[in-house]
């Protein structure tokens, strides 16, 4: 089935005949293929979107993982709340949805001939491509810090093992021990995670450790829903989490996984728990094939999401700049299905459709204590996807607690109900 | 002849419902992600197939700045009357929940 612009089916309406131009686009995308990266939101979300819209093309989804681990409910986990099997999720459903699906890690992406290529040698060839690939970790970016050293101060910062090690690490640390938490500097994924995560390390020290302090080491003075958390820590966690902005550290200067410890310009920090959240950037093959054009990031079109870089190849999530979006499961979803209806009509020769594209960012600050931020974006007259004047923004301070109760069942409904949509 | 047909078939689709209806339905892309396309048994409720006016009445109010909803208010002061317009109408005509 092809779509049609309500544009068309006006044209079409006055002749009521079918238009040369519309019958051949309407065979352009037969057979056409598409390649998805990434198995997160982003990618689950176009792959299911494609398959809905457009069952005329096909569609591969490249996966590193067998099962998917959302980061989002993970600081739940962390907390003992809920298990990783209950955010956890594998592919049999998208694969049984008509989705070809292929475990195995990209390691090249050649633009001009339309190609990828996996670890395991498999090349596959593609009409156009939609990298919804994530971020890579920049261990180096922290003096002392590598992929060894996270088994010893885990990051948890990508879902799974590593989220295990901090839940078991908070659960038997000593009475009256501190946790550290050293935070990047913008961008990066999540941007309210890392103060989620801090709040939830607190409802459960609460309960079973509540001598416990936890300490944010930033790397920048203010962060997102600020107001709220330090509103909801003052009455619900007093004096447990103290959050050290960069103007009052300096910056990290290195990190020490046998002493547990951290310095900063200003001061050195002991911990008993030591969580290092490093700085992040788009994988390395994007990088390599030249998305980054430089940077670190991939620039797109963002109304198309299509590279500046690489034409046919479509940037979406924590990976790409989309205009004001943030780097938020929601948003991936969001831009995965819409960069699926992009992709559908560009396939069948057609100018794709615009619409208005929403994220929200839940936060639990405990598990019946809900927060948010909400943004509404737009292309505007030069193309960029912005944020829309007078909407959005967070969950009002000085709420009564049944808002607050309102929004953490919301979270929890948003939840199941994208990912039954994504992986059920 | 089949692919005449198949095609004349989404052509009516596209005349008589919204199914097929631009952008309400890159737009609804963001409203699924918390309703679902097939309805919710959550605490956010479905709204896939409801009465077009129930609809419009609610985000109407929503936009205006009733702030009884937790999140909606903020979305919807960002959309003009008419764009809620066709977009309620879509809403509607995706079908009741299964």
């Amino acid at each position: 089935m092809s779509k049609i612009s309500r544009r068309e089916a006006l044209a079409l309406s006055s002749s009521l005949v079918t238009s040369p131009f519309l019958a051949a686009s309407a065979r352009a995308s037969e057979g056409a293929h598409v390649v998805i990266v990434g198995g997160g939101f982003g990618g689950a979300a176009a792959a299911r979107t494609l398959r809905r819209i457009s069952p005329e093309i096909r569609v591969t989804l490249i996966t590193d993982v067998k099962e998917f681990s959302t980061c989002p409910f993970s600081n739940l986990v962390i907390a003992s709340e809920r298990p990783l099997e209950s955010i956890t999720f594998g592919y049999d459903n998208i694969a049984a949805s008509g989705v070809d699906v292929i475990v195995g890690r990209v390691i090249a992406l050649d633009p001009i001939g339309k190609s990828l290529t996996l670890e395991d040698g498999q090349t596959l060839t593609y009409d156009r491509a939609i990298l919804s690939p994530g971020v890579s970790l920049k261990y180096g970016d922290v003096p002392g810090y590598s992929e060894a050293a996270s088994t010893a101060m885990p990051h948890a910062w990508k879902a799974g093992q590593q989220t295990l090690l901090l839940r078991d690490q908070l659960a038997a640390m000593r009475q009256g021990g501190t946790v550290l938490m050293s935070v990047p500097n913008n961008p990066y994924r999540c941007p309210p995670g890392p103060y989620e995560r801090a709040s939830l390390m607190a409802h459960y020290l609460k309960k079973n450790n509540p001598t416990a302090k936890i300490i944010i080491i930033d790397g920048k003075d203010t962060f997102s829903k600020q107001a709220l958390f330090t509103e909801a820590w003052k009455s619900l966690y007093p004096g447990m989490i103290t959050h050290v902005p960069f103007a009052d550290n300096g910056g990290v200067l290195g990190v020490d996984p046998g002493a547990m410890t951290i310095a900063t310009a200003f001061e050195n920090f002991e911990g008993d728990v030591v969580n290092i959240i490093p700085p992040q950037r788009a994988p390395d093959f994007v990088l390599e094939a030249g998305l980054g054009g430089g940077g670190e990031w991939c620039s797109i079109d963002q109304f198309t999401f299509e590279s500046v870089e690489a034409p046919g190849v479509h940037v979406i999530g924590d990976a790409a700049i989309v205009g004001d979006m943030p780097k938020s499961g929601f948003s991936a979803s969001v831009q995965g299905g819409v960069c699926a209806h992009v992709v559908a009509a560009l396939l069948s020769g057609q100018t794709p459709d615009r619409g208005v594209l929403l994220n929200t960012c839940y936060s639990f600050v405990s598990t019946n204590y809900g927060i948010s931020v909400a943004g509404v974006y737009r292309i505007n007259e030069e193309g960029r996807l912005k944020s829309v004047a007078g909407t959005g923004g967070t969950s009002p301070t000085g709420a009564p607690l049944s808002v607050r109760e309102a929004e953490a069942n919301h979270a929890q409904s948003w939840y199941k109900n994208l990912t039954s949509f994504l992986f059920g | 002849m089949f692919e005449r047909l198949q095609l004349s078939t989404v052509v009516v689709v596209a005349l008589v419902g919204p199914a097929l209806a631009g952008s309400e339905d890159v737009t609804m892309v963001s409203c699924s992600v918390c309703h679902g396309l097939t309805g919710s048994d959550t605490s956010i409720p479905t709204i896939n197939g409801r009465d077009s006016q129930e609809l419009l009445a609610l985000m109407l109010s929503f936009a205006a700045g009733d702030t009884s909803a937790t999140i909606m208010h903020r979305f919807l002061a960002g959309m003009s009357s008419e764009e809620l317009e066709l977009l309620a109408a879509y809403i509607s005509g995706m079908g009741a929940a299964e």
